[in-house]
């Protein structure tokens, strides 16, 4: 190797990357009164915001502010059923255990979702696969159920396509959920896909997953993988949030504490 | 059919810890050690090491980690995580929320944390190359056919601006904590001088970090951990920054600031 001197010639140059000046939004308008900064009027895809409040549900106002347009009643009620289902992960989740752990702490009340959400974000919850989860059930809709299941079987890690075990088991929830989407007039081929390569899988150790339910119903609901991870989050906020509060003001006796008995510290090398 | 469970049943209501623990009777360990006993002796960033590799490691090592939150302490409210700290604080929330929102904002695949897991593999691999025989050039080139024409190697090309004013620092303090050039930061320093003689292009802090984690043979998984909460300093300039200001005044935004893109203005349809 030619260098070994100890000089370092290094220039600092800005990159002209070319920024904007504003912020572009396609989503929401506001426009102002005689304060430039106050604003009087607000509209969500040139929908305003007063008309919306007394016309459209929540559901229908979340696949308009996400989607861009209003659904058909059929898309509506199978969003409407997906955040009813996905309300709560649990007081089980770890992300209610955080959101828990948080108000009998004491900690600012206002802490506690970002809390929860934070800690819900990985693998127990299947947030870090429903990306990837749904980009599976987008395509799976195009292929057979043999050819999904010969897909399946051969991958050394099925999570991150919406399938697998939790504590050695399968999730025998996450597959009622399925069945009672799927029975929904606005189910697409990516529930009733999930739904056949799940049954399909009948014999075997591992079936669908919480998470991949979530991601074969965004796949019928047109959303964007990418946005599948944050939307995750979004529907499970209210029952990791309720777990939470459920605490906020009670006695930390109400919530276990291990006594050293039960506290172990083990070495580095044992086994564990 | 019923599942095998019992490696979960041993653990309820019940933890097994290598990190170590207090006991309420006053004893406290780290990885093995007595914590107590190990802070009279040893810096914040020695025990912070510990914690996270459960390694002990000499004073040098720590001080060279020391440095590195101290180069991700710009406090120019522009960078993105800091451009949140200083939301925070103009719009009062609290410094420890605002905090933990920059630090997970820096957790991101353009600056922050997270893209020294990018810069070790790709040394690593580099350094793989260049042991079977590939030049220098040769393995450039290869990256840039890869990004189609595009020089875009993790820990050599930097954004918003080209080369970095934290190298030369960064070089010397690893020289004077003792840290010996070892065959990563060489042929780091290789692709460096290569990269800015044909592509206009430099190592920057990230890179060179990693060259130095490698020959000091930590993993790319504990220095990201390590380094989990870098940006700390510049965050805290930021969010105090305006603090004390009134409400709205970090780059206050009037309605027609921000430019609409969407639909014009219509009406609902008849349901």
């Amino acid at each position: 190797m030619e260098n070994n001197s100890d000089q370092l010639s290094m220039d600092v140059k800005p990159r002209d990357e070319g920024f904007v000046d504003k912020v572009k939004t396609k989503i929401w308008r506001e426009t102002s009164s005689d304060n430039p900064y106050i604003a009087s009027k607000a509209s969500c895809y040139g929908y305003d915001l007063r008309e919306l409040m007394s016309k459209v549900s929540y559901s229908e106002m979340l696949y308009l502010m996400f989607r861009g347009e209003l659904p058909v009643l059929e898309v509506a009620d199978l969003l409407n059923a997906l955040l009813v289902a996905f309300i709560n992960p649990g007081p089980r989740d770890n992300g209610s255990r955080a959101a828990i752990q948080a108000s009998i702490g004491k900690t600012d009340t206002l802490h506690v979702l970002p809390i929860a959400l934070s800690i819900f974000a990985g693998e127990q919850s299947g947030a870090t696969f429903v990306n990837e989860s749904t980009r599976f059930f987008v395509r799976a809709r195009k292929r057979s159920i043999a050819e999904n299941v010969a897909l399946l079987t051969a991958m050394e890690d099925t999570r991150p396509s919406g399938f697998g075990t939790q504590y050695n088991g399968k999730d025998v929830l996450a597959a009622s959920l399925l069945d009672s989407l799927c029975q929904m007039p606005g189910a697409g081929d990516g529930l009733t896909t999930a739904r056949s390569i799940n049954a399909e899988l009948h014999g075997s150790d591992f079936g669908i997953m919480r998470h991949g339910v979530f991601a074969a119903t965004l796949a019928d609901l047109g959303f964007l993988p990418k946005h599948a991870p944050a939307l995750y989050q979004l529907l499970s906020a209210p029952g990791l949030l309720a777990h939470g509060l459920e605490y906020v003001g009670k006695p930390r006796d109400q919530v276990p504490f291990l006594s050293d008995e039960f506290y172990e510290i083990v070495g580095e090398n044992d086994e564990i | 059919m019923k599942s095998e469970t019992a490696y979960w049943d041993s653990y309820r209501n019940r933890i097994r810890s290598k990190a170590g623990g207090f006991t309420l009777r006053g004893d406290v360990t780290l990885r093995g050690n007595d914590l107590i006993e190990y802070i009279e002796s040893h810096s914040y960033f020695q025990v912070l090491m510990l914690a996270v590799t459960g390694r002990h490691v000499d004073r040098n090592i720590a001080d060279w980690v020391e440095v590195l939150f101290s180069c991700l302490s710009y406090p120019d409210a522009r960078i993105w995580c800091n451009n949140i700290a200083a939301l925070g604080g103009d719009g009062k929330c609290s410094v420890v929320g605002a905090t933990a929102a920059g630090i997970m904002a820096a957790d991101s695949d353009l600056y922050g944390s997270r893209p020294i897991l990018g810069s070790m593999a790709f040394l690593e691999q580099a350094q793989r190359e260049f042991e079977n025989g590939q030049s220098v050039a040769q393995i450039v080139e290869h990256q840039v056919r890869l990004r189609k024409g595009k020089f875009s190697i993790i820990g050599f090309s930097r954004p918003l601006a080209t080369g970095d004013e934290r190298l030369e620092l960064l070089r010397s303090k690893a020289r004077s904590l003792g840290l010996k050039r070892g065959r990563h930061e060489d042929l780091a320093m290789s692709i460096h001088e290569y990269a800015q003689k044909e592509h206009g292009e430099s190592i920057n802090m990230n890179g060179f970090i990693a060259a130095v984690s490698l020959d000091q043979k930590f993993s790319a998984t504990e220095v990201y951990q390590l380094s989990a909460a870098a940006v700390l300093s510049g965050l805290g300039a930021c969010f105090v920054d305006y603090l004390d200001r009134p409400i709205g005044g970090f780059l206050p935004l009037r309605c027609d600031d921000v430019e609409y893109a969407g639909p014009t203005s219509r009406s609902l349809p008849d349901r």
